[in-house]
């Protein structure tokens, strides 16, 4: 009973391994955008991912689908409470009056990434439009699997995906002229 | 607002900007070996929390068992060995054997103050059949008694002896009775009192008549060698516990006969020597099992040694 038992565990294991290894490969630069557009960054996002797969990697992987779908929503998670830091330690820097890393003459140290059109002007969406907008439109998830990762309604999904790609057209206009 | 942005181009921007993305994935075992570091982690905050949570629960049940010794000292009596005994219960002996005594008797009694209370101890064996585990309570720094009494039977303040006590009356027949008291007279028969079995102090029976010194009233078998505790069977039916004429006293003047009398009485010592004891007329079969199940609880600790 304990060796059969035994080979189970070795064979779920080296599954486990495998649908990871997968994961990892397919998945894992899809995920650092995904990071990046939500926060702005790319530095941080790739701190984000490699935290998010290291939580998957200390979790069973039965289904790759259902693998992909939880790091996903841990990766939005985790910039939900990137950002939140974030504005907390912004709010101290400028108590501080302490420079912002990256303005001035830092900001040509900044990642091109970061400078991109579409990246300033998705910074300036609110946080949830942000993320209806890069979920559909960068993800390609349908309003429903984006309204259940975020535990809102397919109805909120549409107002915040159409009002999302209206104020981004507003800024990118704003910004061309 | 403007027009909403075309969605072809906003995945034309998605990919522009992607394209300055240029991620360093770091290789996987680095990720699988952080995510054993953070298992182990995990394990050992689960672990430590185990083991703060039995360190807790350990001490509330020794803080627990600690307020429950302090604040009942007679809890847990043990099982007695006669009333568990159907054959014992049946015997016919008026004494009950110093074999069959309880297990737990201290030898020595702290300091008497304060009012007998009755009360029922949570007893951890099992009482006879139509038996219950109740308790007498002498005070700050008294011992308890434990003992079983038949279940129907209703507890009555006793307005005897020095500091007076319990009877549990037989609703059907008041002459059948247990009696638990501190500072009877009874005891005053006991030759470990007087340290010398020829010397008797005067005692009253039912009647009223005079038990004269040295008349053998009382037969005693002593369970101590400290002769502190001990069995007595009342052979003259003096019924009464020395009640120094005090006609309030419901049991002046009652006579129990023909049940049997038998007596457990244990010596306190401080502050004054006077007997704790134990009466029961009853059925010699019940008679025997109350006095064999009698208990001498630990001591209420007072304040200071608390």
């Amino acid at each position: 009973m304990g060796v059969r038992h035994s080979t189970r565990q070795t064979e779920t294991d080296a599954a486990a391994e495998v649908d990871l290894a997968e994961v990892y490969v397919a998945h894992y630069r899809q995920m650092v955008g995904l990071a990046a557009f939500l926060l702005g960054s790319a530095l941080e996002a790739e701190d984000v991912v490699q935290d998010a797969f290291v939580k998957l990697a200390g979790r069973r992987l039965n289904d790759p689908d259902n693998a992909v779908a939880y790091l996903r929503r841990t990766v939005v998670n985790a910039c939900k409470d990137t950002a939140r830091r974030r504005t907390v330690a912004d709010k101290h820097a400028r108590t501080l009056t302490v420079p912002r890393p990256g303005a001035g003459a830092d900001e040509l140290a900044e990642p091109a990434f970061d400078r991109a059109e579409l990246v300033v002007a998705l910074r300036k969406l609110s946080p949830r439009r942000r993320q209806v907008v890069v979920l559909r439109h960068y993800c390609d998830l349908g309003e429903a699997a984006v309204a259940e990762l975020l535990g809102i309604s397919v109805g909120a999904v549409k107002s915040l995906a159409s009002r999302g790609l209206a104020e981004l057209a507003q800024t990118m206009e704003a910004r061309d002229e | 607002m403007s027009e909403p942005m075309d969605p072809d181009r906003l995945r034309r921007l998605f990919a522009e900007a992607e394209a300055a993305l240029t991620p360093v994935a770091p290789p996987l075992a680095k990720i699988t070996a952080r995510a054993a570091r953070r298992r182990i982690r995990r394990l050992a905050v689960v672990w430590a929390s185990g083991i703060t949570a039995a360190a807790a629960v350990t001490a509330v049940v020794l803080a627990v068992n600690l307020v429950g010794v302090r604040s009942a000292p007679d809890s847990s009596p043990p099982a007695p060995a006669v009333a568990s005994s159907p054959s014992a219960v049946g015997s016919k002996s008026s004494v009950p054997t110093p074999g069959s005594a309880p297990a737990s008797r201290p030898g020595t009694a702290a300091a008497a103050s304060g009012p007998p209370v009755a009360s029922t101890p949570a007893a951890p064996t099992p009482a006879a059949p139509g038996m219950r585990w109740v308790s007498q309570d002498f005070g700050t720094d008294e011992p308890s008694l434990s003992l079983q009494v038949p279940a129907s039977w209703t507890p009555h303040h006793a307005f005897v002896g020095q500091t007076g006590g319990t009877e549990w009356v037989n609703p059907a027949d008041p002459d059948q009775r247990v009696a638990v008291v501190l500072g009877g007279c009874m005891s005053c028969q006991q030759p470990e009192l007087t340290r010398d079995p020829t010397v008797r102090t005067w005692l009253v029976d039912s009647t009223g008549s005079l038990i004269q010194p040295g008349e053998a009233a009382i037969q005693w078998t002593s369970v101590t060698d400290d002769g502190q505790q001990g069995y007595f069977t009342d052979t003259a039916h003096i019924d009464d516990f020395c009640l120094n004429g005090d006609s309030s006293n419901p049991a002046w003047g009652q006579t129990h006969e023909p049940h049997v009398a038998l007596g457990y009485v244990h010596l306190v010592q401080k502050p004054i020597v006077e007997p704790a004891e134990v009466f029961a007329w009853a059925p010699t079969d019940i008679a025997q099992t109350v006095i064999a199940s009698v208990t001498l609880g630990a001591p209420t600790p007072t304040a200071s040694t608390s």
